[in-house]
C-alpha cells in the first residue's frame, strides 16, 4: 500500500501537489480545515509525519520564484555573484486556472530582495494573463573571472529552434516529450547571452511542479531540501 | 495489422500519430513532414518521411534525416491518415489515388468534393467502399454526437452558437488578445451536419475568443417527444450546479497527453418540455481522434462500424462518465501515479 499526503485547508498549491504525490507513488487527499493549510503524510502501517505548513495563497508566487532562482543558482557554474531580472507570473500565481485576472492588464508584485544560495537575487514580479509557466528574465553578474556556463541535465534544459521563440510552443514541446504541463526544471529558452564584462543574461520558463515536489519529497520524508517558505525553512545549499 | 501514414506532425497530426501507435489493429508505417517542428524534435526516433523538395532541405538544414519522400511513404502504406494544414489536401489526394492508398483527411479541409464527408457516429458505413473520406471539423463531430445521441428522428429543431478558441496551443503568433469576434453569417457546421443528415433543422453560428481551453457551443434543441438529456455517443454529462470552468476541466486532465479529451462535456442547462439547453464543451486538438480511428479501422476492413468503435474506445481508455474522466475532486482520494 501506498503513502497517502493530506492536504488540510485551501491552496492554491493543490492541483501541483495533487501530481506531485501521484509522481511520487502515493496517494492525495483534501481535508478542510486549518488555516494556514497543512500536508501530512499517513504511512501505509498508520506512521504519520509532522505537518509541514504552506505559504498562505498571497505568498506563494514570491515562494515558487525563490524556490526556482535557487535551482537557477545551481544550474550554473561557477554560481553567479548575483542574479537581477523580471519574471512574469502566471495569472493566479500559480500555473492552472485563474478566476481573478489580470485580463488585458499586467499586475505589479513587488521586488523579490533575497539572498538564495548565498547570492544576491533581486527580481521584479509581474503577474500577466496566461497560466501555463513562469518566465524570468535575468542577468547573472560573475563572481570572479569565470563567466556562469549553464550545468545541463535532466532538469536543465535548453530548447533549440524554433521551439524556443515563446512559451506557448516551449511548454508544447514538453508536452510533446511527454512531461506534462507541469515539467519539472528549468527550461532555457535561448542560449545563454555573454556580454564583454562576463554578464550572462538568459530568459528561463518552469512550473510550479518542482516547488510542490519538493514539498511531498519533505512529507515523504526524503531529504531534498524544503521549499524556501513553506515553513520558513532556509533553501539548503 | 493495417499499415497507417500520417501526413502531418501539427496539432492534430501528432495525436493522430500516438492513437494510430496505441491502437492493436494499426501499425505506424510513417509520418509525412514538412520541418523539424518541437514535435518532430521530441520525437527523433518516428519513421520520418519528406514532403516534397523543399521540406527536405528544410530537414536536412535541421540535420534530421528521413527514409524518404511521400512517394516512399506510400509505398509502405495502406491508408492515410491526412492531417496537414486546411487547405492543402486536394493537391496530395492526386497523389494518394495515383499510388492506389486510400485516405481520410481529417477536419478543416473544405476543398474536396472527391471525398466523401464522414461522422462516425452518423454515416459510418459510407466510409466502407469509399476511396477517400473526410471528416467533419471538430464542432460539427461534437454536434454529430449530440444529434446521434437524441436520434436523428428525435430532432425537430437545433440551434448552436460555438465559442471558439482563437488559437491552438503551440502557437503565440495568433489570435484575439481582448474581446469577442463575432461571425456575420451563419458557420458552416450547420451545412455540413446537414450534408450528412439530410432534412435536418440546424442553424449554427460562431464567435472566436481570447482562449486555449477548448470550444464551447451553446445548443438549443427541440425534441419531437420529451426526452431525458442526451448521454451515450461519448458525451458525458454533467450533473452539477456549480458553473463548469473549462480552463478547470482542463487543468483536471493531467494524466492524459497534452491534456487531450477525446469526450465531449455536456452541461444541461433547461429541460422545458421539449427544450432542451446545453453547454457542450469540446476539446478542439483532441475530439477528433475517435472518429478517425473509427474511420481507418472501417476503410482497411478490420471491422464492421461497432466493432471498429468499440476497439477505438479501449484503445484510447475513452471514459464512461464525468468523475471517470476526471477523478480528481475535494475530499476524494486520488491514486497515485
Amino acid at each position: 500500500m501506498s503513502d497517502t499526503i493530506t492536504l488540510v485547508g485551501e491552496s492554491l498549491l493543490r492541483p501541483a501537489l495533487l501530481r506531485a504525490a501521484a509522481r511520487a507513488g502515493a496517494y492525495f487527499t483534501v481535508k478542510t480545515g486549518e488555516q494556514p493549510p497543512v500536508v501530512r503524510r499517513c504511512g501505509s502501517h498508520g506512521t504519520g509525519s509532522p505537518p509541514i505548513m504552506l505559504v498562505p495563497d498571497d505568498d506563494l508566487p514570491r515562494a515558487i520564484c525563490t524556490h526556482m532562482l535557487s535551482s537557477l543558482v545551481r544550474s550554473l557554474e561557477p554560481a553567479p555573484a548575483a542574479v537581477e531580472g523580471t519574471v512574469l507570473a502566471p495569472a493566479s500565481g500559480v500555473c492552472g486556472a485563474s478566476f481573478a485576472g489580470p485580463v488585458n492588464a499586467i499586475r505589479h508584485d513587488g521586488l523579490i530582495r533575497d539572498e538564495v544560495d548565498d547570492t544576491p537575487c533581486r527580481v521584479r514580479m509581474l503577474r500577466v494573463q496566461q497560466t501555463r509557466c513562469w518566465l524570468l528574465a535575468a542577468s547573472l553578474r560573475p563572481a570572479g573571472e569565470g563567466s556562469p556556463r549553464l550545468v545541463l541535465g535532466p532538469v536543465v534544459r535548453q530548447t533549440a529552434a524554433p521551439v524556443g521563440t515563446d512559451t506557448a510552443r516551449a511548454a508544447q514541446y514538453m508536452e510533446d516529450l511527454g512531461l506534462g504541463s507541469d515539467w519539472p526544471g528549468l527550461l532555457f529558452l535561448d542560449g545563454l547571452d555573454h556580454d564583454q564584462d562576463g554578464t550572462v543574461r538568459v530568459l528561463v520558463a518552469f512550473t510550479d511542479a518542482d516547488y510542490a515536489t519538493a514539498i511531498v519529497n519533505r512529507v515523504l520524508g526524503d531529504a531534498g531540501g524544503p521549499p524556501r517558505g513553506a515553513d520558513g525553512g532556509r533553501v539548503a545549499r | 495489422m493495417s499499415h497507417v501514414v500520417v501526413v502531418g506532425m501539427g496539432v492534430i497530426g501528432k495525436r493522430a500519430v500516438r492513437s494510430v501507435i496505441r491502437h492493436p489493429g494499426l501499425t505506424l508505417a510513417g509520418v509525412v513532414i514538412r520541418s523539424a517542428s518541437g514535435a518532430v524534435q521530441a520525437a527523433p526516433d518516428l519513421p520520418y518521411y519528406h514532403l516534397d523538395g523543399n521540406a527536405e532541405a528544410a530537414l536536412r538544414a535541421a540535420a534530421r534525416r528521413t527514409r524518404g519522400d511521400l512517394d516512399d511513404a506510400l509505398a509502405c502504406a495502406d491508408i492515410v491518415a491526412d492531417c496537414g494544414p486546411a487547405g492543402s489536401g486536394a493537391a496530395r489526394l492526386t497523389a494518394y489515388q495515383s499510388a492506389g492508398v486510400r485516405a481520410v483527411f481529417c477536419g478543416g479541409e473544405r476543398e474536396l468534393p472527391a471525398a466523401t464527408l464522414v461522422h462516425s457516429a452518423l454515416n459510418l458505413e459510407a466510409a466502407i467502399h469509399s476511396s477517400a473520406c473526410q471528416l467533419v471539423s471538430c464542432n460539427t463531430t461534437a454536434l454529430g454526437r449530440l444529434v446521434a445521441a437524441v436520434t436523428l428522428a428525435q430532432v425537430s429543431r437545433l440551434e448552436a452558437v460555438i465559442l471558439k478558441c482563437c488559437t491552438d496551443a503551440d502557437k503565440a503568433a495568433k489570435g484575439i488578445t481582448n474581446g469577442l469576434m463575432l461571425a456575420a453569417r451563419p458557420s458552416h457546421h450547420g451545412d455540413d451536419l446537414a450534408t450528412l443528415v439530410p432534412g435536418l433543422n440546424i442553424t449554427t453560428t460562431e464567435a472566436i475568443a481570447p482562449m486555449l481551453t477548448g470550444h464551447v457551443i451553446h445548443v438549443r434543441l427541440t425534441t419531437r417527444t420529451e426526452r431525458p438529456a442526451p448521454s451515450g455517443q461519448r458525451l458525458l454529462m454533467r450533473a452539477a450546479a456549480e458553473p463548469l470552468s473549462t480552463a478547470a476541466l482542463k487543468d483536471a486532465l493531467w494524466r492524459r497527453p497534452w491534456h487531450d479529451r477525446y469526450e465531449v462535456v455536456v452541461q444541461s442547462i433547461r429541460i422545458d418540455g421539449t427544450t432542451h439547453e446545453l453547454w457542450l464543451s469540446l476539446d478542439n486538438e483532441a475530439v477528433t481522434i475517435p472518429e478517425l480511428l473509427d474511420v481507418l479501422t472501417v476503410m482497411t476492413g478490420r471491422a464492421d462500424p461497432v466493432a471498429a468503435r468499440m476497439e477505438t474506445d479501449q484503445a484510447l481508455g475513452i471514459a464512461r462518465s464525468l468523475p471517470e474522466l476526471v477523478g480528481d475532486g475535494p475530499g476524494q482520494t486520488e491514486a497515485g501515479a
